[in-house]
């Protein structure tokens, strides 16, 4: 067979691959997150309770005085709060993606389930973990008397954007996680200081500003927050370019992960 | 699905893996980045491959019966993986065309800490089917896999046979085109096994296509009609099921004669060289039988006139009676129980000199027939009588599996008249059990009849008496 003959037949597949997926993707996000709070009395609450802690302590800092960092256009508890819960989405789904081919082997082993139900099943659980947490960050904007609700309607839209994103990221690399398991702890282990880098912790200033142009995830965080106080994109070409970028990977990462699926695990 | 259609195309299909998986890494990122380029796997690494599977080519219709067969190792559950759609080829196509259901690892694809309603939940979903419009079929699955109240519990609490139970019966009711099984049908009790063989064979006769591993060549042939030989991931025979059966157990046999066997010191003399004796010329040695002896009684039995005569159908007053054996006794003593299903009107009757008997002499000819009336049309009939001691010691078997004798009979009564030259066991208590299979399915299983074997005038030590001839040569020059 060719290179393109071959290409071919996977587009073919992924094309097959994708009827059956919304149902099968829906099931196996379903019991995913079922499974993980299966053996609590709390159930699904723990899901809210994460964020809510995170929130709990920056207001306790704000209110105590510990934290006042001036030129902010909002109040830093609310900054911190929406920047830590937006990088904190993107983190969650790129992890749960780069490891979905190791931990799904038992299932991709006896079923016969085609490589986008996996997919769309780590699509509709980073939602999951975005709805758990829109919540918390509309509530505390509401609390602070913050809240444009037009803003907040935007910044709900395009809060899938870090979602997405993340699992984006972590399909990409996921097949390069079946080489040893180093990738998936270096990419754990760059990654969680990268939040400071972010601006989603403190304002990029002074030189750290370079990376409002070109990390994408510090792009995304600011202008979801700037959402929060207007109906607008202050850099609309800069965010449009992110998504386009996002899409395009998303659809190389789903063929390479299409791929890599049912050859080597 | 059109029975021209191919459920499963596959055209020369071969797997490889990395040996260097025993070491923990089991790929280079270059393997990885060449395939999801779709550029082809560097030739200088098949040295560092295992070929599990080369070159092969099949095809599976609507309604096909497939055995596969292969020694330990010979690439079958790779096979079967593949054309379930669970791995990739690594060279070839395979083109799938309808619903398949794999039933490998039964219950392995369980998630320990969902209850066992939950995995079926689950399982339905990843087949692609809405659970709630399928309620019916979730108490189907719930029944058969006869788990009761566990069904709520978490499927970590289950025993291995529960899971494996679960999972078949998950498999067999989703309505698949093609069903693979691989050596999956000793799940269970025994019940439980012929539940399963009964459904699968109801599921081969609405047109369900089955690829069937097994070394188990009698369920190999109970269910399927064509077979495939595999040995070192190569496909070696695909035909007639009798045919490659046979070519396989020649194959076996012979493999096993090449096996050097290690020399046993046993601790015996060796033996004494005697001293040459003179060879006169014109006088050669030589031999006359002295005696002969057999353990053949001398019977000048009264046969029945004619050997092709039933006593059954020329006696329509006989009265069969099942021996006073309890079903529990059947279940722990000889095999199982199975309750008659399907036909009526079963007449047995043990015959010595033509005459019905609940005795006969060790090496004694005598008979067996057996007659019944089916119900329905019975496809792939076979019946088995076993002989076992009254303790329990299963003996030998005499199927009608050897030679299909039963496989086209329908709905027509059955008939059938067992001559056994001799009966080669000890004096002491027997009985006959018999085996009524529909495929490899039970339609009965039951004792029928008991018999009592009487010394005759030799001493017989051990279980067999074998019928032989003594010669004792005596040498003189």
């Amino acid at each position: 067979m060719t290179i393109f003959s071959t290409a071919k037949q996977t587009l073919r597949d992924m094309h097959f691959g994708l009827r059956s997926a919304p149902g099968q993707g829906w099931g196996l996000a379903a019991r995913d997150i079922r499974i993980e709070y299966i053996h609590t009395k709390l159930g699904l609450f723990w899901a809210f309770i994460e964020p809510l802690a995170v929130a709990a302590v920056f207001i306790l800092l704000k209110n105590n005085g510990s934290l006042e960092i001036s030129g902010l256009t909002m109040p830093y508890s609310l900054f911190a709060v929406s920047g830590i819960l937006i990088w904190q989405t993107f983190f969650d789904s790129m992890m749960m993606s780069l490891n979905s081919l190791n931990r799904a082997s038992s299932l991709i082993g006896n079923y016969s389930v085609p490589p986008e139900s996996l997919i769309l099943a780590m699509i509709y659980r980073s939602l999951f973990l975005l709805a758990m947490r829109l919540p918390i960050i509309i509530g505390l904007a509401l609390a602070q008397g913050m809240l444009h609700w037009e803003g907040a309607l935007l910044f709900s839209l395009l809060y899938t954007i870090p979602a997405v994103g993340g699992v984006t990221v972590g399909i990409f690399l996921a097949p390069f996680t079946l080489v040893s398991g180093d990738l998936r702890l270096a990419v754990s282990v760059i990654a969680r200081p990268m939040l400071y880098l972010s601006g989603a912790v403190f304002p990029l200033t002074g030189r750290l500003s370079v990376f409002l142009h070109w990390n994408p995830i510090a792009i995304v965080i600011e202008e979801l927050r700037a959402c929060l106080l207007s109906p607008s994109i202050t850099h609309i070409l800069l965010l449009l370019q992110v998504s386009a970028g996002i899409v395009v990977l998303l659809l190389l990462s789903w063929f390479s992960y299409h791929r890599t699926m049912r050859t080597y695990v | 699905m059109s029975a021209n259609r191919s459920i499963v195309t596959a055209s020369h299909i071969g797997r490889s893996f990395p040996r260097r998986r025993q070491h923990n890494i089991s790929r280079d990122a270059g393997d990885i980045l060449r395939n999801i380029l779709c550029l082809p796997a560097k030739h200088d690494r098949d040295e560092e491959e295992f070929w599990a599977l080369k070159d092969v080519s099949i095809e599976i219709r609507p309604g096909d019966s497939i055995g596969v067969i292969g020694r330990n190792g010979s690439g079958k559950t790779t096979l079967m993986k593949m054309l379930s759609g669970l791995l990739t080829p690594t060279r070839g196509t395979i083109d799938i065309d309808g619903e398949i259901q794999a039933l490998i690892n039964l219950g392995a694809g369980f998630n320990q800490r969902l209850s066992g309603r939950e995995n079926i939940v689950n399982g339905i979903r990843l087949r692609g089917m809405n659970p709630r419009k399928h309620a019916d079929l979730i108490e189907k699955i719930i029944d058969f896999a006869e788990v009761g109240s566990f069904i709520d519990g978490p499927v970590e609490t289950y025993s291995s046979g529960m899971k494996s139970r679960l999972g078949f019966a998950l498999c067999i009711f989703l309505r698949p085109d093609l069903i693979v099984i691989d050596e999956a049908l000793s799940v269970g009790d025994l019940a439980f096994q012929n539940k399963c063989k009964l459904q699968l064979q109801a599921m081969k006769q609405n047109g369900v296509a089955m690829l069937l591993v097994s070394h188990s060549m009698t369920s190999i042939r109970q269910f399927c009609d064509r077979a495939l030989w595999i040995h070192n991931g190569e496909l070696l025979a695909d035909g007639p099921v009798d045919e490659v059966i046979a070519d396989y157990l020649q194959f076996i046999e012979q493999e096993s004669l090449k096996v050097d066997r290690p020399k046993l010191d046993l601790g015996l003399p060796e033996p004494v060289d005697l001293p040459q004796a003179e060879i006169i010329p014109g006088k050669p040695w030589s031999a006359r039988v002295d005696k002969r002896w057999t353990n053949r009684e001398s019977t000048d039995t009264k046969r029945i006139d004619d050997p092709d005569r039933s006593y059954l159908a020329d006696t329509p007053g006989y009265r069969w009676r099942r021996p006073a054996i309890s079903e529990s006794q059947v279940e722990e003593l000889y095999g199982g129980y199975v309750e008659p299903q399907d036909f009526e009107d079963f007449r047995a009757a043990f015959l010595v000199d033509g005459s019905p008997s609940d005795s006969v002499m060790v090496n004694q000819p005598c008979t067996i027939e057996y007659a019944f009336q089916p119900k329905r049309p019975i496809k792939d009939l076979n019946v088995s009588l076993v002989i076992h001691t009254k303790d329990g010691k299963r003996l030998s078997t005499i199927s009608t599996l050897n030679g299909d004798l039963l496989k086209h009979a329908g709905s027509d009564r059955v008939l059938c008249r067992v001559d056994m030259n001799d009966i080669p066991f000890a004096a002491g208590h027997y009985v006959v059990t018999i085996s009524v299979h529909e495929g490899s399915g039970y339609l009965w299983r039951d004792v029928i009849l008991e018999l009592k074997i009487l010394s005759n005038r030799f001493m017989v030590w051990n279980q067999i008496s074998m019928q032989y001839q003594y010669k004792v040569f005596r040498i003189r020059s």
